[in-house]
């Protein structure tokens, strides 16, 4: 990472000298897309919020990292928090935002400061040449849905964090019902690199960043360019396993991801399968269905209740999961979850509800419906 | 321009047919005005799509999943299907879902009957849900004051939560925990603490809120009559809910009426007053010190002989009436006549009258065709939103909530010029506060930054010398010096207005009341004038208007015909078939007519000037001066102790009519349950004494009124009962506001000197309080028991009071006990202090002479 080391500014001096249209195409043509699961392209994200037409516009960097299982914002804030303030400076600058927030997880503490002390290093001149944009430091009330970009805003405007309906966009209408862009921290930390080594350059070499945890030996950050496999980021990068116990399946994408089995090892992880890039790995002694029961638990916990399906659906799945079975016979409950299951991911308001349950549906796709009979 | 024909429209599929909407529609609206239904649980016409229930869904084509009818746009060649067998499917999921933590409980619950849930249940077929449910933890019903929620029948549509955020600009609700521990809780602490619109109360499509006033009827037991709120000027239909003869409660409708289904505390929750113990309910006659019971004839007798002795005696000018604001076109109306035609009496005022001639039965002598009566819906059509010393919220609750929506749908821009620092729900976009009774410097420096910068080219002066004058005269920077706003300020906001184009000019009561209204309000009617926009005036009562409109007041007959010209008398003489005199000037005041024992015989009519007008005591001597008092009313009240005669009369809910709005609406009330006692509605007692006075008027029902009044005054022709039944009827007001003219307005300060005095005391109306009756509804008089005095911080820190006190306010002329409420709505040196109090006046605090109130503040006992 030390590559990424701003410490003189460039990216920004270079940000500055061309025309905000300029930064978009440069933008674009970087290939950067979003890293906090979308996959959206960057630079037509920026496009939009810079030709919606407005008196006000934000730019809001997401840094409520509630998937578990990923720890890459934290990362980088806590290292690198100028690389990210040079990101949301250069989108402010792009779009024509005068004001910002980087919207923090509450746990973040170390984060904060480092922001705050990164926000203070930089030269009040090359601040003002930027026409003295203002960034703010927020804090969330925590919670996972804190982490979706319209329950975010909704949080921020001094309301409950909800997910709303879309239409329209935030880039459209977003906070205080102006256009805003909102990317998440991965992503505005890439965008110094594009200006320090150039587009092209900087595409040749983009590197993800994945965030390997649960048993394996080395649990950590690394980085990878998209591409790499499951077996890669497990077998070499984080060591292999961390007991003699075998592989036996990874979440790719955290718990509301596409499960991996062994035979899926060698899938070359690209912007459609490595989502966030939290990759959990999980050896041949874990249960399956306490997998799918704590996944349960986990969005029943955090599903915010505004929509009937997921509301109502979080939770009876986790009561169905934690029935006991004394005959083993669980199929006509295994009816009912796949039901709730389609229900949800069809009508659900927002990302929570329609992924809750992937989980789910993959482990019974690659490892049958016995799962809920077995221990 | 016409709307519809420039709008874009969009072509779609829906269910195979080909249709064309606007842009902009959602498939929803698309699908109804086309004539095809989709089932909703959540949707309202009034809030944003919600989008919580799921159950509007419908296939698109190119969508894998269904896509939510209520939120989602539709988009040019979109293929639409709105029922399939997987939309039924999920659809009766939804329906399980919700049901699942929906105890049964219909058989007790007090929507059974009413409850969209029950019936979109047996719509969508849902017989069973193979969910058992939950024990959510059974607590017992969330008590809100005077709100109840119950967890158990909520089903999370987020109605409430909404239609306080949007609509009423609270944001007193939200969902409290997750999944499905949530629940709706209040945002206000631990129990609820709002406006008690019962807005939340209204949308809630099942029995989940509920009002704490018990109310135990079935919705097929009751009847259901429309009629108008009788507490304010601006006119809400509201529905009387009758249960056996009795009124068991009131009710909206978003289908009828200005509101939209909006009321506020008094329309929802003041019904108890109809049914109150405190009503007036038997003719009483003074014997001796001592009122006592008597029949309808023997008072009316009475009554009756002494008017015709005064009148022997000392002359038709001898009879004087006060007439209230409350009273029906129908009362107005006869009243006058009787008085002019029977009588040969101009003697006949409101309070309103008494107090502003200008802004009331002069308002068209004073501005013309510019008059600022201006229908509701130029809210929505408003460029901009200009508070003028008036606090919206407090003051028209639910023209507030029209301006509210406008804010939402059109992005309109607000701004405020206050002598305090009235909130407001959305920001207005600038705020300034000026010094009280600098108001016309304001306005001047107003006109004078926008004649600078070059008018609006939707000015409607042709040559705009006339409405510059006076500013020009002042200049922008010398016109703030007194007025403590900055240039900066002021030009900005004029840019601001001139930009938004075509304002909406609020006046308050602030500038109702205000020494200066009349120039006040010419000032502004130039501004509006200059810049493409109206004046919308502030009015008080249920028929403020009405009772203008209807000549009540010495300047003018109904229908703004001046009494002091021939034409008019002619014009009546010929209509009422009697010789009609005409009445000299106005005459000096009422209140100094009864001081100088110019009048014998006084009637007030359903209002209690001792408690409403400025120095009670002041207004207490003056009554006692006539020789005979007749008071009218459906309570007791201060005015009443002094009464030779008192007769009860109905209120709003037992009678028909017709009352004239804010905007100039007439509207229909009608006869919900039977009269409390003895109780008459005005016109029959009046009809009944015009009898006794062997006077040729003679009408049967109130409907008959309305008929001579449709047929004769100006700008009511042809608005009979039956015209007017279906939404009421704008009356037709002299002039075009096509033909405008500039006026000349001084921009004298008023000044006040401060010495042992140190606040400007503002005195208006609470959420919960106007006028009489409001203070016999248990619920309201919980919700604000007695005055309040809103003072500033520093204010407060200065008197030594602290929020919560009971603090003592005095002026010269005396003194009330109020709650002290420290807030940051005042500004420094200048206090509110709410009325309608008859245990704690404000009014009394009022010295007739001195232009503007100043009172002192210290802590009660302390
Ligand atoms: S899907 Fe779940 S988290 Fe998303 S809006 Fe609906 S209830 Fe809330
Ligand atoms: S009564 Fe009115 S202010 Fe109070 S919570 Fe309900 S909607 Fe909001
Ligand atoms: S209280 Fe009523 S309006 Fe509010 S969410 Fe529950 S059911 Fe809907
Ligand atoms: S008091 Fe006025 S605002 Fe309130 S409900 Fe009645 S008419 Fe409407
Ligand atoms: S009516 Fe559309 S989601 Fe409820």
């Amino acid at each position: 990472m030390s590559s990424m080391s701003p410490a003189d500014n460039l990216a920004l001096e270079k940000a500055l000298a061309i025309k905000p249209e300029e930064i978009i195409d440069e933008i674009t043509e970087s290939g950067l897309r979003g890293l906090g699961g979308a996959g959206f392209p960057v630079g037509r994200k920026w496009r939009t919020v810079r030709e919606a037409r407005s008196d006000k516009k934000f730019v809001i960097c997401n840094a409520e990292e509630g998937e578990p299982g990923t720890f890459k914002d934290r990362y980088l804030i806590e290292n690198f928090p100028e690389m990210v303030i040079e990101g949301v400076l250069i989108a402010m600058h792009a779009v024509g935002a005068k004001q910002s927030y980087i919207y923090l997880r509450r746990e973040y503490g170390k984060g904060y400061e480092s922001l705050k002390k990164a926000v203070r290093g930089f030269p009040p001149g090359l601040i003002k040449k930027f026409g003295s944009p203002e960034v703010t430091l927020w804090k969330g009330p925590g919670g996972y849905i804190c982490g979706e970009e319209s329950a975010l805003i909704e949080s921020i405007s001094g309301r409950r964090a909800e997910p709303q309906s879309r239409p329209p966009y935030p880039t459209e209408a977003g906070l205080f019902g102006h256009p805003t862009l909102i990317n998440n921290v991965e992503t505005l930390a890439n965008v110094p690199l594009i200006f320090n080594m150039g587009a092209e350059k900087y595409r040749e070499s983009f590197k993800k960043i994945f965030c390997v945890s649960g048993d394996v030996k080395k649990r950590g950050i690394y980085k990878a360019a998209p591409g790499v496999t499951l077996r890669e980021l497990v077998f070499n990068h984080a060591d292999g396993m961390k007991s003699a116990k075998r592989f036996k399946l990874a979440l790719v994408g955290g718990v509301s991801g596409r499960v991996f089995s062994s035979d899926d090892l060698d899938l070359k992880l690209d912007y459609e399968l490595f989502g966030n890039g939290a990759i959990i790995v999980l050896d041949e002694s874990r249960s399956l269905r306490d997998t799918i029961l704590n996944i349960a638990e986990f969005f029943a916990e955090e599903s915010c209740g505004k929509c009937a399906p997921c509301r109502q659906g979080t939770s009876r799945f986790e009561a169905i999961l934690k029935r006991k079975y004394k005959n083993k016979d669980g199929s006509k409950d295994m009816e009912v979850l796949k039901l709730l299951s389609t229900v949800m991911k069809d009508t659900s308001l927002c990302g929570l509800g329609r992924t809750a349950t992937n989980v789910f549906d993959d482990i019974v796709k690659k490892f049958g419906q016995e799962v809920l009979m077995t221990s | 321009m016409n709307e519809t024909s420039t709008a874009k429209t969009v072509s779609l599929t829906i269910d195979g047919q080909t249709v064309r909407v606007p842009e902009g529609d959602t498939i929803l609206a698309a699908a109804r005005r086309n004539g095809v239904d989709i089932p909703t649980l959540c949707f309202l016409e009034k809030l944003k799509p919600i989008g919580s229930c799921r159950i509007c869904s419908v296939e698109v084509d190119g969508s894998a999943s269904p896509i939510m009818s209520c939120v989602t746009p539709v988009v040019e060649g979109m293929k639409v299907v709105t029922s399939s067998e997987r939309l039924s499917r999920y659809r009766q999921e939804m329906m399980r879902f919700i049901l699942t933590n929906h105890p049964l409980d219909c058989p007790v619950c007090e929507r059974s009957g009413e409850c969209l849930l029950q019936n979109r249940t047996f719509e969508l077929n849902v017989t069973e849900h193979p969910f058992k449910t939950i024990d959510y933890k059974k607590t017992a019903v969330d008590d809100w004051n005077e709100l109840r929620y119950n967890r158990n029948l909520c089903i999370f549509c987020e109605r409430c939560v909404k239609v306080c955020w949007e609509i009423q600009g609270f944001g007193a609700l939200e969902i409290g925990g997750n999944g499905y521990n949530a629940r709706i809780i209040p945002t206000t602490g631990e129990t609820l603490d709002c406006d008690f619109c019962g807005q939340c109360l209204a949308v809630c499509p099942v029995g989940a809120i509920s009002s704490a006033i018990v109310f135990s009827a079935r919705s097929w037991e009751i009847e259901k009559v429309e009629t108008i709120c009788p507490f304010c000027a601006v006119g809400c239909s509201i529905e009387v809910n009758v249960k056996d003869g009795a009124l068991v409660r009131n009710t909206s409708n978003d289908g009828i009426g200005v509101n939209n289904g909006n009321l506020c505390a008094r329309g929802r929750f003041g019904h108890e007053s109809v049914q109150s113990d405190d009503r007036f309910k038997t003719p009483m006659v003074r014997k001796g010190v001592k009122l006592v019971e008597t029949g309808w004839d023997e008072a009316i007798g009475n009554v009756a002989e002494k008017i015709s002795e005064a009148v022997k005696n000392d002359g038709p000018d001898s009879v004087g009436v006060i007439v209230s604001e409350t009273v029906t076109n129908e009362d107005a109306y006869l009243i006058q006549k009787i008085f002019r035609a029977g009588l040969k009496s101009n003697r006949i005022e409101t309070l309103s009258n008494m107090l502003n001639p200008k802004l009331n039965s002069g308002i068209f002598d004073e501005l013309g065709p510019s008059a600022p009566i201006v229908p509701y819906d130029q809210i929505g059509k408003a460029g901009s939103f200009v508070f003028f010393g008036c606090d919206a919220e407090k003051e028209n609750p639910v023209i507030a909530n029209m301006v509210r929506v406008a804010m939402r749908d059109k992005g309109t821009p607000l701004f405020v010029a206050n002598a305090r620092n009235p909130l407001f729900t959305p920001s207005a976009r600038q705020r300034v506060r000026y010094e009280y009774g600098t108001e016309t410097q304001l306005v001047a420096a107003l006109i004078g930054a926008l004649n600078e910068s070059g008018l609006p080219d939707n000015s409607r002066a042709d040559d705009p010398s006339a409405f510059i004058k006076t500013a020009e005269s002042v200049g922008v920077s010398e016109a703030l010096k007194s007025a403590g706003v900055s240039e900066e300020a002021v030009r900005r906001m004029a840019e601001g207005i001139k930009t938004a184009g075509s304002p909406l000019i609020f006046l308050g009561k602030e500038i109702h009341d205000h020494p200066k209204s009349a120039q006040i309000t010419r000032a502004l009617s130039n501004l509006a004038n200059l810049t493409g926009g109206r004046l919308l005036l502030y009015r008080e009562y249920c028929n403020s208007q009405g009772a203008n409109d209807m000549g009540v007041g010495r300047s003018h007959f109904p229908g703004y015909l001046r009494t002091d010209s021939d034409q008019a008398a002619g014009y009546y003489s010929a209509k009422w078939g009697v010789e009609i005199p005409v009445f000299s000037g106005p005459a000096p005041d009422t209140l100094a007519e009864l001081v100088a024992g110019k009048i014998k015989v006084l009637i007030v009519v359903g209002c209690d000037p001792i408690t409403h007008y400025n120095d009670g005591q002041f207004v207490r001597e003056a009554i006692q001066s006539a020789g005979f008092v007749v008071v009218t009313g459906s309570y007791d009240n201060e005015t009443g102790v002094l009464a030779d005669v008192a007769l009860p009369t109905t209120v709003a809910a037992e009678r028909d009519g017709s009352y004239t709005n804010n905007e100039g609406r007439v509207q229909l009330i009608r006869k919900a349950v039977e009269p409390a006692g003895q109780s008459r509605p005005e016109w029959e007692i009046f009809q009944n004494l015009a009898g006794r006075l062997g006077m040729d008027i003679s009408y049967e029902t109130c409907e008959q009124i309305a008929g001579e009044i449709a047929e004769f005054v100006p700008g009511y022709h042809g608005l009979t009962h039956n015209r007017i039944a279906q939404g009421g009827a704008l009356v037709d007001y002299p002039g075009k506001s096509s033909d405008v003219e500039g006026y000349e307005f001084d921009t004298v300060t008023v000044s006040s000197d401060g010495a042992g005095f140190p606040f400007v005391a503002v005195i208006g109306n609470s959420l919960f309080h106007l006028g009489v009756a409001s203070r016999h509804s248990k619920a309201l008089n919980r919700m604000a028991p007695g005055p309040c005095l809103e003072i500033s911080p520093d204010d407060a820190a200065a008197a030594g009071v602290t929020d919560g006190d009971d603090a003592i306010v005095e002026s010269v002329q005396g003194s009330i006990k109020a709650k002290v409420v420290v807030t940051e709505r005042s500004s420094n040196g200048v206090v509110f202090i709410t009325k309608n109090f008859e245990n704690a006046p404000a009014t009394h605090l009022i010295y007739r002479k001195s232009p503007v109130t100043r009172v002192k503040v210290s802590r009660a006992g302390g």
